[in-house]
């Protein structure tokens, strides 16, 4: 605090403060906020908010490299709007990958989230009352606590076509002709992926969910089902209203999660996300434009702003509930 | 209660009967349902993991034999040489990267706990201007994905000469981490009474003494769930190390592992022993302290 000033101008600073603000601070208070908000904050601006605010404004500015070199205003924006590797309006039409990160990070999204939501609360609900649910849950959430990056890699050895045990189930099971690569086959190989996120997910609101589940009474659901209320009507009525707000948190949880997919799609096909980008999502144009030649910050921005447009209303969900 | 009941009241519990052994048992045994239930769990449950235990397979046994199927047992050879080669690889050894991996994730820990809860103590106790605004950016933060932040760290790293180094990837952690964490301890401490921290108030303990010997100690679980959680998401973090660790002798161990793949056949061994190896700290870690990951997910996200 500045003393030495303010007693050379005779004035005193902390009185004039109060002056303007029109109440007495108090002071010990307000220095001791600082000092536990400061060091915090301040990295937190400088590293995730600042750097947040610069991609909001940069992609409004032309680059040089990796340097501002003059305002452009909308131009990233068309330019990335109308990237056959962000948007490929035609094969969107078509349905036929591939069809742009933007749509497939969305497909990807659509067919995700209720399919591990869905299986999580479904072995929630089986395991609910075993012994030995919590090696059993233990065993299903192993895959979220794993490197995303092994998960990728994990299922390229899963759909390899010799070494891997998908299609050696499809040998097994008579359907020799199903066998193939199914990650390098255009058309299908994001499905493949898709199934691996939902194998990876399903942990997570498996767990989401068994915790909800074990604040229910089971003296409640043993009177229901004594008053002759079947196993439906059980879920509907009991069980269904405590887990409905879980339900939000997984769904929101799950949409973030498919939102920053990178290291599997990286692992599974590389930079490109698979031969001619069949399955790239946002997370990789990303990467590939900030730092890959040739180099387009621009660019990198927008798709970044592009996730970040489609993360905000699940952040305003998120501040609602606190 | 039980004493004020008259005679004619029905009684409480039923008869006991004197059941013969064989019923005792078919009691004890789990009905035909719930038998059916139990093999549907294990079968799932295992079916889940099938994926790892074809991995630890690879792992440990030559590519001749994983090439037309880990899940042929006949003539099975055990070796460790795919771990000899991961962790000697040419590119970036593992015994270098997993060194490498724990000296960025052990600090970025340590660092976003202690620096989380200061910030989270205030938002959790005290009004200020700002406060609300303050925390829909720690939201925000939260949703929004990492690429948003790596051209501008980017170029802070190269400006400060932090790029490609150790403390430059741990501050993009901490600062990347701090907001989960501020929000996390912040409903932690909303949840603990301050009646402990009045009196030490009135005692005319200072507000860093509250912190130190009262909100942090009584928040260790809290702690210990963010140490979990944040240990597990620094080291399986791919993306950062991708961006800001160029030097194949600074390079982390999840980086890595897609370079292992090879140009024409995988490897299968070498990919699934240097998976293997990385996977080890956080799955181990995870298990060991599974109640404080459990708790610290669910409250996390449920609050």
């Amino acid at each position: 605090m500045p003393m030495e000033s303010q007693e050379s101008t005779g004035v005193d600073l902390t009185e004039r403060i109060e002056g303007l603000l029109g109440y007495e601070v108090d002071w010990d208070k307000t220095k001791a906020i600082l000092v536990f908000l400061l060091p915090g904050l301040t990295l937190f601006g400088l590293f995730s908010f600042g750097p947040m605010l610069y991609s909001v404004v940069g992609s409004f500015f032309a680059f040089d490299g990796f340097d501002v070199a003059g305002f452009v205003g909308l131009q990233n924006w068309e330019e990335t709007l109308t990237d056959p590797l962000i948007i490929n309006w035609d094969n969107l039409l078509a349905f036929e990958f591939p069809m742009g990160a933007l749509p497939q990070n969305i497909l990807w999204m659509i067919l995700h989230v209720p399919a591990s939501t869905l299986l999580g609360l479904g072995l929630a609900l089986l395991f609910a009352d075993l012994k030995g649910k919590r090696i059993l849950r233990t065993l299903v959430f192993l895959g979220f606590t794993t490197p995303t990056v092994v998960i990728g890699l994990v299922l390229l050895f899963v759909y390899d076509p010799q070494a891997g045990i998908f299609n050696g189930f499809l040998r097994v099971i008579g359907m020799e002709g199903m066998v193939r690569d199914w990650l390098s086959r255009p058309q299908i190989a994001i499905y493949a992926l898709v199934a691996g996120g939902v194998w990876v997910q399903t942990g997570f609101s498996m767990l989401l969910y068994s915790s909800a589940l074990a604040s229910i009474d089971p003296a409640l659901l043993e009177s229901a089902r004594i008053d002759g209320a079947g196993p439906f009507k059980r879920f509907k009525d009991i069980i269904w209203p405590l887990v409905k707000p879980v339900t939000a948190v997984v769904v929101i949880m799950g949409m973030i999660w498919v939102l920053r997919i990178f290291a599997i799609v990286y692992a599974a096909g590389g930079p490109s996300g698979g031969p001619n980008h069949v399955y790239s999502v946002l997370g990789l144009e990303v990467f590939n434009s900030a730092f890959q030649v040739p180099v387009e910050y621009g660019k990198a921005m927008v798709v970044a702003l592009i996730e970040l447009i489609i993360a905000l209303p699940l952040a305003a969900y998120i501040a609602r509930m606190e | 209660m039980e004493e004020e009941r008259t005679l004619d009241a029905p009684p409480e519990t039923a008869p006991q009967t004197d059941l013969d052994l064989w019923t005792k048992i078919r009691y004890a045994l789990p009905t035909l349902p719930r038998a059916a239930r139990y093999a549907i769990a294990i079968g799932l449950a295992v079916l889940w993991v099938v994926p790892f235990i074809g991995l630890l397979m690879a792992s440990f046994r030559p590519l001749s034999e994983i090439i037309h199927g880990w899940w042929h047992l006949e003539g099975m050879t055990l070796t460790l040489e795919n771990y000899w080669a991961a962790l000697d690889f040419s590119t970036a050894p593992m015994s270098r990267t997993l060194i490498n991996t724990a000296i960025v994730t052990v600090p970025s820990v340590m660092v976003v706990m202690l620096l989380g809860a200061m910030v989270a103590y205030p938002f959790a106790r005290f009004d200020f201007p700002l406060k609300k605004t303050l925390f829909f950016i720690l939201i925000i933060v939260m949703a929004a994905p990492p690429e948003l932040v790596a051209m501008g760290n980017y170029n802070t790293l190269r400006e400060t000469g932090l790029f490609d180094t150790y403390l430059g990837l741990i501050l993009v952690h901490v600062g990347w981490g701090i907001g989960w964490v501020v929000l996390f301890l912040r409903n932690f401490l909303l949840g603990l009474p301050d009646e402990l921290e009045e009196a030490a108030r009135i005692d005319g303990a200072s507000r860093y003494q509250i912190f130190r010997t009262i909100v942090l100690p009584f928040s260790a679980p809290a702690l210990v769930s963010v140490a979990v959680i944040q240990f597990t998401w620094v080291w399986n973090a791919f993306f950062f190390p991708m961006v800001f660790m160029r030097s194949s002798e600074l390079y982390l161990a999840p980086q890595v592992l897609p370079m292992m793949k090879g140009r024409l056949q995988i490897d299968w061994g070498l990919v699934a022993a240097g998976s293997i190896l990385t996977m080890a700290v956080p799955v181990l870690l995870f298990i060991v302290l599974q109640r404080y990951y459990t708790r610290g997910m669910v409250a996390a996200v449920a609050d």
